[in-house]
């Protein structure tokens, strides 16, 4: 990379960021301002604008400097000649910090595309903000001018993320000075190591000195020397002895105390390098205000904010992953949670609706709630659109409880909407939400409150990188098991494990489990945990555990309880964590990769992922005994893989193959199916089209592009049934394409029978 | 790879054979560490992944792009076994082998072809075979052996 080119790329990083800094200032001074019309107010914002225009001509951003420039002149007319701002002109205002915004990431070094796209806009705003007495008798033509629904965009965040990688972190100078004075002491403390490396020479020399002393004495005993002599030389040789072993102890205190000041001021540089990737929740939610107030107004609402634990840290990777999910969470309280005023009047609440966004660290974990005071979710109208949309009858649909209930909402296109509205859109959205706080290793629940609310909780890591972990050894080689999912662990002795329809449980009573589960089953009888041999289920190894007592890791995983045998724990550590290499692949009960302390390479188990291989394992039957005795021979039947991104789809359809004779293995995602494929022997798939990462038909594309798998028959089942889905699907190299609708009746298995003729 | 330049290469042994590794694409040359097998990967050619300072890369067998077995990570490493760090400039495999031998020159014009009974994807992936020794050692062409190894783990 040539010179200027990178100089110029740091002069837009920090160009960038301080116009977002000076953004915000604008919006948040502006709608203060809106609230409480204090002139104070004013001053500060030609400040803002002022430091936009100067830092845009510094980088030849020209557009933003002549927006920066009209806004500047409109806030100091309001401000010295008097030139009142209306709530148009507070708005215009508003959207002209908003088109800053948009235009200062958008623009890359260089490149000017994004500048022809927004000039109507400019055009638009740029006579808006020019001040009313400048077009003396006839003000009102360019005001009307402002379209402001043109101008208010729906959606400011889906702006490309940022490339991560060169990214700017913004440090004050006060951090870089402690950084760079602790970086500085661990080199003054390697240089500890030169005198040091020179004592332990001088006491080498000294011991063996005294060796050639002894051998001496040796040889003069032997050779008949005088004794007396010979008392004398080895008493000078034990005096020797004494000072080296008086020198040797001194040395191993001081390496001892440098290795402790080293450890102190490694695991401080640590420290603060860690909290520079930390920002408060402050910074994540400032947009949101803005977000809400747009929103209400949109919708005829009235929303107020409120933001709790403020101060709480947030990892900055973490904050910009949630940032997408959190304002969906609050898109759908304002559109489809809280009331419009006057059914909220007519339901006895205050007009204007509560939104709260709390954030707190619960347990080694960031918990996020967004909280509204609306409607609340009807369980009725959920189990309405359930039996609609054939994904149960109304004989199951009555059965379900709250929380089965509200698992469906987290199915994609899953909707309990009446209208489809220009804010949130088809859908509740909630899979995505879902999927985005699952993919860094969060959950996400709904608390309801049918008629006075609802909560979405998020329960994420503190950081990416850092986790707690538990270890645990399975055939010599270390994994690492987020300590988070981890029920319990339990040392089994081996008499204790039971068959029960030639599968193995241990019997752990749940008194001794969370207090919250004592209290649903008070009656302390034991839980039977299934076991399974770690070893089997990541196919390192056949064979059986060694010992007569069995390590077991109890995970729990909703109602159900599992029980993992390993060969070893080895107990509780942090370490950090890393993606695993993209080029890999989803590693199958693998989530990412880390180091232990001593350097050693830990694989981070995917709970999710290994809860499900269990189930599998469990259902299927082809569990390998911790007690291998006698391992019965499977019946060979026919293996089907189903690919499916919603987990009640998967399970409807795993449980009617295999309650046909069928075995089934169940894959999330195309790239999940297309891992799994490559891994064993299939007779058909069955998979949804709509998936995250590759859909069905880039599945059905590479499984006939390869030469192994060519005539593998597979059957598309989607909601998607017009006739050129249909054809897209068969085009692509679909042996059938089945509507989700007919997916529970006949037509499916009769549609698999014709494929593979039945039961082997 | 021009025919007229004479270009430096690592000349190893994999699987009993001699092997000349483009200097361009040989980032360094470290010492024997453990390789982590990764569950449920079946694709022949991942070996699991290494700790280079602290940085963790994908361990592949260049045993098996030369059709040969794949090699067991856990066996313990030869004293003389060594594992190579290839990309262009920056690491992007690992490449465990069992002896370096040293750094010969090798002028491309004086190759000798390989022999027919190599394999399509060996075919291209090997230029020629100069002498070393008293063998012959088979030159591997970087871009190819780079490009094989991206579609053999993808």
């Amino acid at each position: 990379m040539s010179g200027p080119t990178r100089a110029n790329a740091t002069m837009w990083e920090l160009y960038r960021g301080e116009v977002e800094t000076h953004a915000k200032a604008l919006t948040d001074g502006l709608l203060a301002f809106e609230r409480d019309g204090d002139p104070e107010r004013l001053a500060g914002l030609m400040r803002a604008a002022h430091s936009i225009k100067g830092a845009a001509r510094i980088v030849r951003h020209l557009v933003v400097a002549d927006v920066a420039h009209a806004l500047e002149d409109r806030l100091v007319a309001a401000q010295h000649a008097g030139e009142p701002l209306t709530p148009e002109a507070i708005q215009t205002l508003i959207d002209a910090v908003d088109l800053i915004g948009r235009l200062s990431p958008a623009q890359e070094a260089g490149k000017d595309a994004a500048a022809d796209a927004t000039r109507d806009e400019i055009d638009r705003l740029l006579p808006g903000l020019a001040t009313p007495g400048e077009h003396g008798a006839d003000p009102s033509p360019p005001r009307a001018a402002v379209a402001r629904p043109t101008t208010v965009p729906p959606v400011a965040i889906a702006e490309a993320p940022r490339d991560v990688d060169v990214r700017a972190l913004r440090l004050t100078a006060q951090t870089v000075t402690r950084m760079l004075a602790l970086a500085g002491q661990t080199v003054v403390g390697q240089r500890w190591f030169e005198p040091f490396a020179a004592s332990l020479g001088a006491l080498k020399r000294q011991v063996s000195e005294a060796a050639n002393e002894v051998e001496h004495l040796v040889d003069g005993m032997a050779a008949g020397a005088d004794p007396e002599t010979a008392r004398r030389m080895a008493f000078d040789i034990q005096h020797r002895l004494e000072q080296a072993h008086g020198a040797f102890t001194h040395l191993v205190a001081t390496l001892d105390e440098h290795a402790l000041r080293q450890d102190v001021l490694a695991s401080r540089l640590y420290r603060e390098i860690q909290t520079t990737r930390l920002r408060p929740f402050a910074d994540l939610v400032e947009p949101f205000p803005r977000l809400v107030r747009d929103l209400a107004r949109q919708l005829g609402k009235q929303v107020d904010l409120t933001i709790e634990g403020a101060r709480t840290d947030v990892d900055r990777d973490m904050a910009s992953a949630l940032e997408s999910p959190l304002i969906h969470a609050i898109r759908n309280a304002v559109d489809h949670g809280i009331e419009a005023p006057a059914d909220r009047v007519a339901a006895g609440k205050p007009e204007a609706g509560r939104l709260v966004l709390a954030a707190g660290h619960r347990a080694g974990m960031l918990r996020i709630d967004v909280t509204d005071d609306g409607r609340g979710i009807d369980l009725d109208v959920v189990r309405r659109r359930v039996i609609e949309l054939g994904l149960a009858d109304a004989a199951l649909a009555a059965r379900f409880e709250e929380q089965e209930l509200l698992a469906f909402l987290f199915l994609p296109q899953f909707t309990t909407a009446a209208h489809v509205s220009d804010v949130s859109g088809r859908g509740v959205g909630l899979d995505a939400v879902n999927e985005a706080v699952k993919s860094v290793g969060g959950q996400v629940r709904i608390l309801n409150r049918p008629g006075h609310g609802m909560t979405l909780r998020f329960d994420v890591p503190v950081t990416l990188s850092l986790q707690q972990v538990l270890i645990v050894e399975v055939d010599g080689e270390p994994y690492a098991l987020p300590v988070t999912r981890v029920e319990r662990v339990e040392q089994v002795p081996r008499e204790s494990i039971h068959v029960i329809e030639g599968r193995e449980y241990v019997s752990l009573t749940l008194s001794t489990l969370a207090p919250v589960d004592a209290a649903v089953a008070p009656d302390a009888s034991p839980d039977h945990v299934g076991l399974v041999n770690a070893r089997q289920l990541f196919e390192v190894s056949d064979t059986a555990m060694p010992g007569d007592v069995v390590s077991v890791v109890v995970l729990r995983e909703r109602d159900a309880l599992y029980g993992l045998a390993v060969d070893r724990l080895l107990g509780d550590r942090t370490i950090v964590v890393r993606p695993l290499d993209p080029r890999l692949g989803k590693v199958r009960n693998i989530a990412a990769a880390g180091l232990s302390d001593e350097g050693a390479l830990l694989l981070v188990i995917d709970v999710d992922d290994l809860v499900r291989s269990i189930d599998e394992v469990l259902k299927g039957g082809r569990l390998a005994r911790i007690d291998q005795r006698a391992a019965p021979a499977p019946a060979v039947r026919r293996r089907i893989l189903v690919v499916d991104d919603s987990i009640t789809v998967r399970e409807v359809e795993r449980q009617s193959l295999e309650s046909h004779g069928y075995e089934v293995d169940v894959a999330v995602d195309g790239i999940d199916g297309w891992n799994a494929l490559r891994g064993g022997p299939y007779d058909l798939v069955v998979t949804d089209v709509d998936m995250p990462r590759l859909d069905g038909i880039g599945l059905v594309e590479r499984i006939r592009a390869d030469h192994r798998l060519s005539n593998l028959p597979v059957m598309i089942v989607s909601y998607k049934d017009r006739e050129e889905d249909r054809l897209r699907g068969l085009a692509a190299g679909a042996s059938y394409y089945l509507p989700k609708a007919s997916f529970q009746d006949e037509t499916f298995l009769r549609a698999v029978d014709e494929l593979i003729g039945g039961e082997a | 790879m021009s025919a007229s330049v004479i270009a430096p290469v690592l000349l190893v042994r994999v699987a009993g054979e001699l092997v000349g590794l483009p200097v361009p694409i040989v980032m360094s040359v470290l010492e024997p560490r453990p390789v982590r097998r990764l569950p449920h990967v079946r694709d022949e050619v991942v070996l699991g992944l290494t700790n280079v300072d602290g940085d963790l890369h994908v361990c592949v067998s260049l045993e098996v792009v030369l059709g040969h077995e794949r090699p067991d990570v856990r066996r313990p490493p030869s004293p003389r076994g060594r594992l190579v760090a290839l990309g262009r400039g920056r690491i992007e495999w690992i490449v465990p082998v069992d002896e370096v031998l040293g750094l010969p020159e090798v002028a491309p014009d004086t190759l000798e072809q390989a022999p027919a009974t190599l394999t399509r994807e060996e075919n291209a992936l090997v230029l020629g075979l100069f002498p070393a020794g008293d063998e012959r050692a088979g030159l591997l062409d970087a871009d190819v052996l780079l490009d094989v190894l991206r579609r053999r783990v993808a």
